[in-house]
């Protein structure tokens, strides 16, 4: 699938609650006729892998393009090592998963489709230990293996598409990034729906703790953030995109209790040797 | 063991004591202070809803709390922290941030962002294989083990949330 024609099925999943695609014919974007694709609708609910994989990389270009990565090829591959043995306790482990921490100081986590994961430095500086770590990718792994964004852009993000038009372009993926770029950023300032965040927490926890972490590292995290001043503003856009912290720890409670007794590895010493001069740094 | 040993052995147990210890907090529900840190240990005491308490020692899911003369030990969950002094970062970072040209990733600055197609090459640039994954981890000293998902009825059980879980 080219990437104008991905686009343009998304484009048209997200018009179709409004019915334009549902329409009979006449309805066109640069003379593409998008009627034909609106029978189709039905076929909408699986976007296949390689497509996914290439909306999401879309999709984080747009994140990277708000912050850098970090310039510290020592701490990327370490999160890169605990992301990837995290994510293959999921039931996608041979998605192309790449992990990034990115300059920015405000504290949150992102994941698009297809198994891209950013942790502010923000984030990176709350953490404690590798456990903690770990039970941050894990929420947001569950976030990619649930594929809670690119349902979110099926539901009606991406109504936007048509207004800009859908130019053709030479560069199939620079045209497919252009095309994502503000409803990915609409849908990462709006969030997902609370439900999604809940269960990403309850998965999120196990997929940590099936790695052989403390299971209690997102617990931890979330404990950490329920302790700072909610008009923060380094996590303003945390608390607007995510239930409360409080909210959060109350939800996993109950669950928690089933894994009680397990071997509890949190990797202190090698994650505050690797985040150190993080703390140094803007301190 | 001289004075000297006594102080230095003294000093690496405070150091290794859990990262919860020693902190201030209160329960996030009532529950009963446990002997042991069990759920079949007898009850010595009671915790009230936000009645302050401090985290004493950490087993698993469980910490010790003492709260007043009483003392026992309660699940980690219904325990929340006090926030601890001028550990977070204050209101005025960010506008120190904007100042020494850091990038942030306020929502103003994410819908100002534009698309970083070095960044993407670069994020690909840090990935690993899953076997030099696995390699981390057997380093590591983690071993991966099997686990059912956490039971979403449990976990959303209306009965188990707090009264004022709709008030946000």
């Amino acid at each position: 699938m080219s990437a104008r024609r991905i686009a343009l099925v998304l484009a048209c999943a997200g018009v179709a609650t409004l019915t334009a695609c549902q329409s009979g014919g006449g309805f066109n974007v640069n003379n593409i006729d998008l009627s034909a694709i609106a029978k189709n609708v039905g076929n909408l609910k699986e976007v296949k892998e390689p497509e996914e994989i290439q909306i999401g990389g879309s999709m984080a270009e747009t994140l990277l393009g708000a912050s850098p990565l970090l310039d510290d090829a020592e701490l990327q591959t370490y999160v890169n090592d605990v992301g990837m043995w995290v994510a293959q306790q999921s039931e996608r482990p041979g998605l192309p998963w790449r992990f990034g921490v990115n300059s920015s100081d405000h504290i949150n986590a992102f994941a698009a489709p297809g198994g891209y994961i950013i942790v502010t430095k923000g984030m990176m500086k709350q953490l404690r230990n590798e456990a903690e770590l770990a039970g941050v990718l894990g929420h947001e792994i569950s976030h990619v293996t649930k594929k809670h964004h690119l349902n979110a852009l099926r539901k009606g993000a991406l109504v936007n598409l048509l207004g800009e038009g859908l130019a053709a372009s030479s560069d199939k993926h620079s045209e497919l990034v252009r095309q994502l770029a503000g409803p990915t950023k609409e849908l990462y300032a709006r969030g997902l729906d609370k439900s999604d965040e809940f269960e990403a927490d309850r998965v999120g926890v196990v997929l940590a703790a099936r790695a052989g972490y403390d299971p209690y590292g997102l617990p931890a995290v979330l404990t950490t953030l329920a302790t700072a001043d909610p008009k923060d503003n380094f996590l303003s856009l945390l608390y607007k995109t995510h239930p409360l912290p409080q909210a959060r720890l109350d939800k996993l409670t109950p669950g928690m209790a089933t894994l009680d007794n397990l071997k509890a590895t949190q990797n202190a010493d090698r994650f505050q040797k690797l985040t150190r001069k993080l703390k140094v740094a803007s301190n | 063991m001289g004075k000297r040993t006594f102080l230095a052995v003294f000093l690496i147990a405070l150091a290794a004591l859990p990262a919860m210890a020693a902190q201030t907090g209160f329960a996030a529900r009532a529950a009963d202070l446990l002997e042991r840190p069990a759920a079949s240990a007898r009850a010595t005491g009671k915790l009230t809803k936000k009645q302050p308490l401090q985290v004493l020692a950490r087993e698993g899911s469980w910490v010790r709390v003492g709260a007043g003369p009483a003392s026992g030990w309660v699940r980690l969950m219904d325990v929340r922290l006090d926030p601890p002094p001028g550990k977070l970062p204050p209101l005025n970072r960010a506008k120190a941030a904007k100042d020494n040209g850091v990038r942030g990733f306020s929502e103003e600055e994410l819908l100002a962002g534009t698309p970083g197609a070095s960044e993407i090459d670069k994020l690909g640039r840090y990935a690993v294989a899953a076997k030099d994954a696995s390699g981390y981890a057997r380093a590591a000293g983690l071993k991966a083990r099997a686990l059912d998902y956490l039971d979403p009825a449990d976990v959303l059980a209306p009965d188990r949330l707090p009264d004022d879980f709709f008030d946000e």
